[in-house]
Formats: structure tokens, C-alpha cells, sequence
């Protein structure tokens, strides 16, 4: 008996204080927090503290302008407090921020910059930053195709006085002013000197915002500094932790204040954890960001719209909505911000519906002619590989449901998992049947023309070959449209045709599950994250 | 016996060679790209990928590519990766000695209490608690490490428990956990190696006739037949040398670890060809000299060895 008292002892510690300390029989999470709305702020803000964000990824680098470091959310969270852009947007409003005035006429923009501002390392911003940065954008033998891409229309930069930037457009384009203005991190010049590809400033970002850069562990943490008066915290530390169960110890440990990008499941687990509802608070937040399963329309199988919205009827919403996305992804038919002008809110997702969807397989010509459980036109059976990628734990558990569906419709659908990078190549060279997605971006405005424009199947993002002439002509008129009132009819117009043609089956709206200690205030999530600047810690 | 280790070291040359060539081959002609960004974010045309590729050299043939990337390695030039642009070196300068510390102490631990543990349990094979002993280590043998790491994450750095230790790093005691997930599979395949060695030499003639001579047991068996039953052991030892560069992708991971493992988990998955030929070169090596090293303690334990090698 006594040789078993270690392990006695050890489940005797389990029982004892298995709630993580707290009182396991107080009354459980109320309304607020299960819907993961922060509670309203009563306390007033000091200054002071350590903010610690678990990441669970690490930034490859700092300098959005790189193709390399420039779309990642790990990038984006890091690096926002330190750069400042020429203005700053919020609810389809543009605010000077770095930029005092500007002013424009039918092929130029004329902006002031503001005066005295200074970068982390204390040189004066002028004009030639704004020109620098946009010199090394628009340098064709740079890896910055990204951000070139939506300042496609730009012509030429003047510089005429240290605070007066002129840029001329070669044709009016929204994207390009929202880019330059509200998107463009400004960069020092003196520090993009240089081969671009190995600049110290991609490891040690020198900007003008609330916070500079410490230092960065790598591999362990990236840490900034309050730069001056504008924020509360005198630091915020970035921890990298991949695995989720880890920082989970870690966070009801108390060693973080603030998890971010949680997976719905560990999301989902708080809820049944006493000391999470006393101890922390969760936050849901809706991003611009959906994800998505694409049939190659380039493949005879799935040239017809009625086959496609079939298909679309035998995707078992609810059940992949309940058991998959755990009741956090709710569904999406709209290829922009859903909570923005530019979605029409009447289009609703196509239900399932077998019976439906066998109506219109027949109506496209497809039926079991050989008597095999498998439909068939013309001697072609409907047989089909879903390409996956073998990191992609939602499709793994999607896929097999839907496939299910599937085949008692008569249609044979086969998983074929690859890895990540291969699954990239094969999308990119078109070499798959169907495949799944998700589109991500940290603004509310969007172009969706590299998306669906047919000219983009061929070396564009329009990785399934959708075409459709009058949709083509509606994204060409989008990109002119300088009105946002009237770009945004016209993007509710592309909405429409894009869900009607079924372009995409369009699966659900991907939120931001964060959860933070109560002792961390002034959080307001928003599409480009928190606000670190009104963020504070209290004892 | 220097003509031996030089004539070795020589073999050394084609041997990384060959290993060199078929790591490239495989990583090179593995389906993927370096120049692709994550699933959301496949925005980056393929005009875009293609530019890069050229400015990378990755058009070039890929034993023209090996040329050159041969060429930089005699240099001590690792090439910068194609991910986040650093130096390959720095990046396996910051893994290594993470990796090289808890390997090396789960190494030293390892084996330490193994050639004991095996050594008493040989002696006391017909005692009952040696038999427990021994069932005890079969079913720790079946244990994943990856399940014993969250279970110590849990019971001794998460809150709820005995929280003595960090739950990320290797900072204050951070390497402990870590080393007690490595040191345990070794401990257990490394026990019972020894003690079926020692069982088997303390049947042999040798020891018979030592204890007829009257040699005191302790010494018979410490002396006489542990030194005859460590040939297996070093083997396995040598063999457990390249975990010192290698590292584990679930510990580093489970732990918050930036090793070897990790690194070169995401360098493959990444297609960073530059870090994977870096983590390849740098295990290649070690491998190698864990070899020599293996054969040379073979000559010290087993004169026959260096006999045979003389003549």
C-alpha cells in the first residue's frame, strides 16, 4: 500500500483543487460573458504595467511593405502600435493621423503632413519618408507586390517642400487612395537604404506610433515600450506560444493578460472552467474574414450554376455550424465585410435541401443512367477530389460530413490531403476539382476584382475560374467609383450575382475569440485590433 | 590507430556529400513552394511568386542550385532563409545550444541511471521487486512522451497543481519538465539493454572464473562483466548522439521551446530550403562524429577491436 502513496497523493491533490482555486460552486457565467462582450468600463485608466499577448505564431518579420511579413495577422497585431499611417479609418471614415490636410483634385492627391512629428529613433518625419516608402512599394525588383498591386494607379510622387507629399494617379482607383492613405505604414528613409530584403529594420521597426520597438526574442517574445505620453502601458510584451493547451496553463496561471486568435474549442472550454468566468473575460469580435469551398469551374463538372448551387444545398450547414464551428462561425454569402454597405442583407444562404438539390442535378442533365448509386452525363461519372490540407483541422471534420451528404446524392467525392505548401502550389497551378479557402483582411474596404474578375483566373487570386461578363463589368465600375455611396450599391449588385452564380460555396464568417484577465481595461476590438493606446492595467 | 581516425575522417567527405545531395534532391523536389504565405492569405499572385523565385536563384536546375549552395557551405555560409531573410546560422546558433541542453542532460541522465539500474537489476533478476522493476519500465516504455509533457505541464507548471516550474522556456528550471520527458524513454530502452548485456555476461566462462579465483563480487561485477556488457551500450549511446542537434517537435513544442526540432519542422513545412539543408548539415555531422566517436570508445572498451584494426 505504501508504494502506491505518491500517486495517492498526487490524485488526492487533483480532487482538492481541481477548479484552479476558485469557489467551483459560484453561480456560472452570466449573459455577457458567454456572448463574449466585454463589460462595459467604469474605472479610471492608470498608467503603468505589463500588458503579456500570447500569439500563437511568430511574426517572420516587421515591415508589412515585405510580400513576406506583409498579410500575416501576427504582423499586423505586432507591429500596429508602432507605425502610424497617413490617416486613420474607422466606420468608412478617413482622420488625419500623420497627415494634417489633404486635399484632392480629378488625378492628384495634395497632403500636409503634420509638423513635429518624430520617429522612435528621433529623426524629424518629412515628406521624402512618404516618398521613400512609396519608392521602394513601387520598385518593381522589390518583394513588395502586395501593397503595389493596390497602389497600381499610382504615377509619380512630388515632394516640393518637407511637409507637402503630391501624388498623382494614372486613373482613378478607391483602393489606391484608401491604401495610401489608411494602409501605408510610413516608413524613415534613411532606414530603407540598402538591400531591401536584409534591412535591420524588418527585426528592429523604427516608426512614429504610441509604442517603439525593445527587443525580440526569437522564438520566445517581442516586446515594445511606451514611446510617450499617448498610452497607458509602459509595455506590452508578445509571447509565442503554438500549443494552445500550454498557453491556456499559462493564462490561468496569470502569466498572460490577454490570449488572442483562441480555436473555438479551447474558446468554448472556458466556459466550463469556475475560475475563468470570477478571473477573465471573453471577447468574440467580428473580422473581416470567411471561409469558403471552391469548385474548379475550369472542369466540366463544374461549369453549370445549377450544379453548383446543388452542390451548395447539400452542405449541411447546421450540422458543420454545430459540431464543427461549435456555434461560432455563423454562415456568410457575402464575399465583403458582412456588417458593411457593401453586403445585401436580403440574400439569404441556400438551405439544405436534397430533394432540391437532386432537382436540380436532373435539370442539369445529371442522372444514374447505369443504375450505380453514382450520377452520370453522357458517360462521365460525378466523381470528384475535395484537395485538403493536412494542417487544416476544420476541413478535417467539415470534409467528411458534407462528403457523406454527397454521396447519398449520387455525387462520389474523395478527400486528398496534401500539405500545406503543396496544397498552396496546386491551388495557385489549378490543379485540383475543389478546394477550400478563407480570405482575410484587416479593413473594411476591399476590392474584390483579384478575386473574381474573369481576367484573374489566369494568374490572379480567381483561383476557381469564375466568369461572368456582367460581373466583370460591375468590379470594373467598382474600382472607378470614387462615391462611396454609390461604389457601395454597386458592390451590394456584385454580392447578389456572386451568391446567385454560386461562385463560391460560402461557408462562415470567422470571428476573433480572444479571452483577458479582468484586471486588463480599455479593450475595444475593432477590424485592426485593440486600441493599445486607451489599454491599462489595473492591481 | 591516427592512420585509422584519418582514414575515417576522409570517408567522412563523401559520405556528407551523399547525404548532402540526397537532402537537396528530396527538399528540391518535394511538390510546395517557399513562396507561399498562409491559407488566408494566398492573395500573392503568381506573377508575384514567380519574380521571387527567379531572385532566389530557385529557377536555376537544381544541381547547378546544389553547386552553389555547396559553394557557400566550405565558406561556413549557410545562405539567409527564404522565410524571414536571417543568416541560417544565426538561427541554428539559437537552437542548438537549447536543444543541445536538454538533450545533453537527458542524455547524461539517461544513461547515468540506466547502466545502474540495469546493472542491479541483472543481479536481483529473481527478486520479486526487480521483476516489478522491470514490468514497471514496460509499461513506462509505452508512455508517449508528448502525453507525459502535458501531464507535467500541467501538474507541475499550470496553477492548479505544484506550479515549481515555467510553463514556456528554458529560463528558471524551465528545462527541467523537458529533460524528465526526454530522459525517460532513453532510461527505459537503455535499462533494459544493460541489464540483458550483463545478464548474458555473467553467464560467461570469465566471470566464472573470476569468482573461482575468489575475486570479490562486487568487483566481478563491476569491473569484469559491466565493462564486457557496455558494447551495446555505447552503441546505443552513439546512437542517441545526433538527439543532441535533432531535438523533439512535441517536447519543443509543448514546452515553448525555439530548438532544433521545431526549426526544422518549420523549415520543411515551409519549403525554407536554406534552414532545412542547415538542420540536415548540422545533424549530418554530428551523426558522423557520433560514429567515430562510437568506434574509437570500442577500441579503449574491447582490445580484440584494436587488435583486429592493427593487424
Amino acid at each position: 500500500m505504501s508504494r502506491l502513496t505518491p500517486l495517492v497523493v498526487l490524485l488526492a491533490l487533483a480532487g482538492c483543487k481541481g477548479s484552479g482555486g476558485v469557489d467551483a460552486g459560484s453561480p456560472g457565467p452570466d449573459a455577457r460573458w458567454l456572448q463574449g462582450a466585454l463589460a462595459p468600463e467604469t474605472g479610471t485608466p492608470r498608467d503603468g504595467g505589463t500588458l503579456t499577448v500570447r500569439l500563437p505564431l511568430e511574426p517572420t518579420g516587421l515591415t508589412r511593405l515585405h510580400d513576406r511579413f506583409n498579410e500575416g495577422t501576427m504582423v499586423r497585431l505586432t507591429v500596429g502600435p508602432l507605425y502610424e499611417t497617413l490617416a486613420r479609418a474607422h466606420d468608412g471614415q478617413l482622420t488625419p493621423l500623420l497627415a494634417e490636410t489633404w486635399s484632392e483634385t480629378a488625378d492628384a492627391l495634395t497632403i500636409t503632413l503634420r509638423a513635429g512629428v518624430k520617429f522612435h529613433d528621433g529623426t524629424e518625419l518629412t515628406s521624402a519618408d512618404v516618398k521613400a516608402t512609396l519608392d521602394v512599394v513601387m520598385d518593381p525588383a522589390k518583394p513588395t507586390a502586395g501593397f503595389r498591386a493596390a497602389l497600381d494607379s499610382l504615377r509619380s510622387v512630388e515632394t516640393p517642400d518637407a511637409r507637402t507629399v503630391v501624388v498623382r494617379w494614372s486613373r482613378p482607383w478607391f483602393l489606391a487612395r484608401h491604401t495610401l492613405l489608411a494602409a501605408l505604414p510610413v516608413m524613415p528613409a534613411h532606414a530603407l537604404q540598402g538591400d531591401f530584403d536584409t534591412l535591420p529594420i524588418h527585426r528592429a521597426p523604427i516608426g512614429t506610433g504610441p509604442f517603439r520597438f525593445e527587443k525580440w526574442e526569437p522564438g520566445l517574445s517581442l516586446s515594445l515600450v511606451r514611446a510617450d505620453g499617448r498610452a497607458h502601458l509602459d509595455r506590452v510584451v508578445f509571447r509565442f506560444l503554438k500549443d494552445e493547451g500550454a498557453a491556456m496553463q499559462a493564462f490561468e496561471k496569470g502569466e498572460l493578460g490577454l490570449m488572442t486568435r483562441l480555436t473555438p474549442s479551447a474558446w468554448r472550454s472556458l466556459e466550463t472552467q469556475p475560475w475563468a468566468w470570477q478571473r477573465s473575460q471573453r471577447i468574440f469580435f467580428e473580422e473581416n474574414a470567411y471561409a469558403w469551398l471552391g469548385f474548379n469551374q475550369r472542369k466540366a463538372l463544374f461549369v453549370d450554376p445549377l450544379v453548383r448551387r446543388a452542390l451548395a444545398m447539400l452542405y449541411p450547414a447546421e450540422l458543420v455550424e454545430k459540431t464543427v464551428d461549435l456555434g461560432l462561425e455563423p454562415r456568410t454569402t457575402c464575399p465583403y465585410f458582412p456588417g458593411s454597405r457593401s453586403c445585401d442583407p436580403s440574400v439569404q444562404p441556400l438551405a439544405y435541401d436534397p430533394a432540391e438539390a437532386r432537382r436540380l442535378l436532373a435539370a442539369a442533365g445529371w442522372g444514374d443512367s447505369d443504375h450505380d448509386g453514382v450520377l452520370d452525363r453522357e458517360g462521365v461519372r460525378f466523381s470528384f477530389a475535395f484537395l485538403a490540407a493536412s494542417q487544416s483541422v476544420k476541413m478535417a471534420r467539415l470534409l467528411p460530413l458534407f462528403l457523406d451528404t454527397l454521396r447519398h446524392a449520387g455525387i462520389e467525392a474523395r478527400i486528398e490531403t496534401v500539405d500545406v505548401s503543396a496544397y498552396l502550389s496546386r491551388v495557385r497551378a489549378h490543379d485540383f476539382d475543389a478546394m477550400a479557402l478563407s480570405w482575410a483582411s484587416a479593413d473594411e474596404v476591399q476590392d474584390n476584382f483579384p478575386n473574381f474578375h474573369s481576367s484573374q483566373a489566369a494568374q490572379g487570386n480567381n483561383y476557381v475560374g469564375y466568369s461572368n461578363p456582367e460581373v466583370d463589368a460591375l468590379l470594373e465600375r467598382v474600382r472607378t467609383e470614387l462615391d462611396a455611396d454609390r461604389r457601395a450599391a454597386l458592390e451590394r449588385e456584385v454580392h447578389r450575382r456572386v451568391y446567385a452564380d454560386q461562385a463560391y460555396l460560402f461557408l462562415g464568417r470567422r470571428p476573433a475569440l480572444d479571452a483577458a484577465l479582468r484586471t486588463v481595461h480599455g479593450l475595444k476590438p475593432s477590424l485592426g485590433w485593440y486600441d493599445l493606446t486607451a489599454v491599462w492595467i489595473s492591481n | 590507430m591516427r592512420r585509422y581516425v584519418l582514414r575515417r575522417l576522409l570517408l567522412m567527405v563523401p559520405t556528407f556529400l551523399g547525404i548532402t545531395v540526397l537532402t537537396f534532391s528530396l527538399a528540391m523536389l518535394a511538390p510546395g513552394d517557399p513562396f507561399q504565405l498562409d491559407l488566408e492569405t494566398a492573395g500573392l499572385g503568381a506573377q508575384a511568386v514567380a519574380q521571387q523565385r527567379v531572385q532566389r536563384g530557385l529557377d536555376a536546375p537544381i544541381p547547378l542550385q546544389f553547386g552553389r549552395w555547396l559553394s557557400r557551405v566550405v565558406r561556413f555560409d549557410f545562405g539567409r532563409s527564404l522565410i524571414d531573410q536571417r543568416p541560417v546560422l544565426d538561427k541554428l546558433a539559437e537552437a542548438l545550444p537549447r536543444t543541445a541542453l536538454v538533450a545533453g542532460l537527458a542524455l547524461l541522465l539517461g544513461f547515468g541511471l540506466a547502466v545502474p539500474l540495469g546493472v542491479v537489476l541483472a543481479t536481483n533478476q529473481k527478486r520479486r521487486w526487480a521483476r516489478a522493476v522491470e514490468l514497471l519500465l514496460l509499461a513506462a516504455w509505452s508512455v508517449p512522451s508528448f502525453w507525459l509533457a502535458v501531464l507535467l505541464l500541467m501538474l507541475f507548471a499550470g496553477p492548479r497543481y505544484l506550479p515549481l516550474f515555467p510553463v514556456q522556456g528554458l529560463a528558471d528550471g524551465g528545462f527541467v519538465l523537458p529533460v524528465i520527458c526526454l530522459t525517460w524513454p532513453t532510461l527505459v530502452i537503455a535499462t533494459r539493454q544493460v541489464r540483458s548485456a550483463m545478464e548474458e555476461s555473467l553467464c560467461q566462462d570469465y566471470v566464472k572464473a573470476a569468482r573461482a579465483r575468489g575475486i570479490p563480487e562486487r568487483r566481478v561485477i563491476w569491473r569484469h562483466a559491466l565493462r564486457n556488457s557496455l558494447l551495446p551500450v555505447v552503441t546505443m549511446f552513439g546512437l542517441h548522439l545526433p538527439h543532441l542537434v535533432g531535438g523533439s517537435v512535441a517536447i519543443e513544442r509543448i514546452f515553448g521551446i525555439p530548438g532544433m526540432g521545431l526549426l526544422a519542422f518549420d523549415s520543411i513545412g515551409t519549403r525554407d530550403y536554406p534552414t532545412v539543408m542547415g538542420v540536415a548539415t548540422t545533424m549530418a555531422l554530428v551523426t558522423m562524429v557520433s560514429m567515430l566517436l562510437v568506434d574509437l570508445a570500442y577500441g579503449s572498451i574491447d582490445p580484440r577491436i584494436r587488435l583486429e584494426r592493427a593487424g
